[in-house]
């Protein structure tokens, strides 16, 4: 049995869409390496799309702990399943459709907890001391309003203007029509723009 | 920072979409990537006992050669059962004796007194 090999550098790659800085030759030649026993490739494989899946499962399950469990086991069937993969498409679509419906299939099963209490926390009026709390106290109030959209609203959403898939790929990944998938958006950012309306640019 | 949220435009948002990916984001992606490599190695991604989850083609290899082997096997024992009624036809020729064919191709020795009892009776 080989080692765990090092991992790849661009772990933490730029903002956008993952797995795109390589070509879909490249990514179905590291497929195959992964096929003929290559351990190595398997990270290299993978690593470009961690960030992308473990988001998209923190969207559908707000839990984060849960959503990490979700992503890993579902990461760990893809590979168990790669054999299934039609190396003629992107690999990218095919993995966040294993992770996306893993945690739609454990929100099923698990009642979620989401986080609450946000509202009082930023209600009150006192001066932010700056723009990093900002930042950190908007990325709290957006996850809470996240978490009252119902499920297929915010995986659209995330996946869409989080994630820069399709509406046509995004479709495909929850097994609806793009046209279903274009509402979802629809109604995601009409509520999160309710839900956030007493937002204010301090 | 307020992400502006155009609901109406068939286009991403970026403002919000880079809002919500600072929300989601969770940090050590490396830890987790490690992780999962670990559950891989032990579940057998990327070894021989992933040969069997391999493309049609190699389980299709894989099966040829599995049943290549039983239809040899079994090819070989049909022909050591075959082999005996031949051995003993032979040696019954060669000596004569009918009994003596079946003493020679026996698979185990005979006993004592039954030899002692041909014997006596030639």
């Amino acid at each position: 049995m080989r080692a765990v090999s090092p991992l790849p550098p661009d772990l933490d790659g730029p903002p956008g869409r993952p797995g795109e800085a390589r070509s879909a030759e490249e990514e179905s030649a590291l497929v195959a390496r992964v096929l003929a026993g290559d351990h190595e490739a398997l990270g290299q494989l993978v690593a470009p799309y961690v960030g992308s899946l473990r988001r998209v499962a923190r969207a559908i399950l707000g839990d984060v702990d849960d959503a990490d469990d979700a992503a890993q086991d579902a990461l760990l069937l893809a590979l168990v399943k790669l054999d299934q993969f039609d190396r003629s498409r992107r690999f990218g679509p095919w993995l966040m459709r294993i992770v996306t419906n893993a945690a739609i299939d454990r929100r099923r099963r698990r009642r979620v907890r989401v986080a609450g209490g946000l509202d009082e926390e930023v209600a009150d009026d006192d001066p932010l001391p700056d723009a990093e709390t900002e930042r950190v106290v908007l990325g709290e109030r957006l996850e809470a309003a996240l978490g009252q959209l119902p499920a297929r609203y915010r995986t659209a959403l995330v996946l869409f203007d989080v994630e820069g898939y399709s509406h046509g790929e995004i479709a495909e990944m929850l097994g609806v029509a793009p046209g279903t998938v274009r509402s979802a958006v629809f109604h995601a950012r009409r509520r999160l723009r309710r839900l956030l309306a007493d937002w204010r640019v301090r | 920072m307020r992400p502006e949220i155009s609901e109406f435009s068939p286009e991403r948002d970026p403002a919000l979409g880079a809002a919500l990916r600072a929300a989601l984001d969770r940090p050590d992606d490396a830890a987790f990537l490690a992780a999962v490599l670990e559950r891989a190695r032990l579940a057998g991604v990327g070894s021989s006992r992933a040969v069997l989850g391999r493309p049609p083609w190699t389980r299709a290899a894989v099966a040829a050669a599995v049943l290549a082997a039983l239809v040899g096997g079994m090819l070989v024992g049909t022909a050591a059962r075959a082999s005996q009624p031949f051995d003993n036809a032979w040696v019954t020729a060669t000596t004569g004796n009918a009994g003596a064919g079946a003493l020679f191709t026996a698979e185990q020795a005979p006993d004592a007194s039954i030899l002692f009892a041909s014997v006596a009776v030639n």
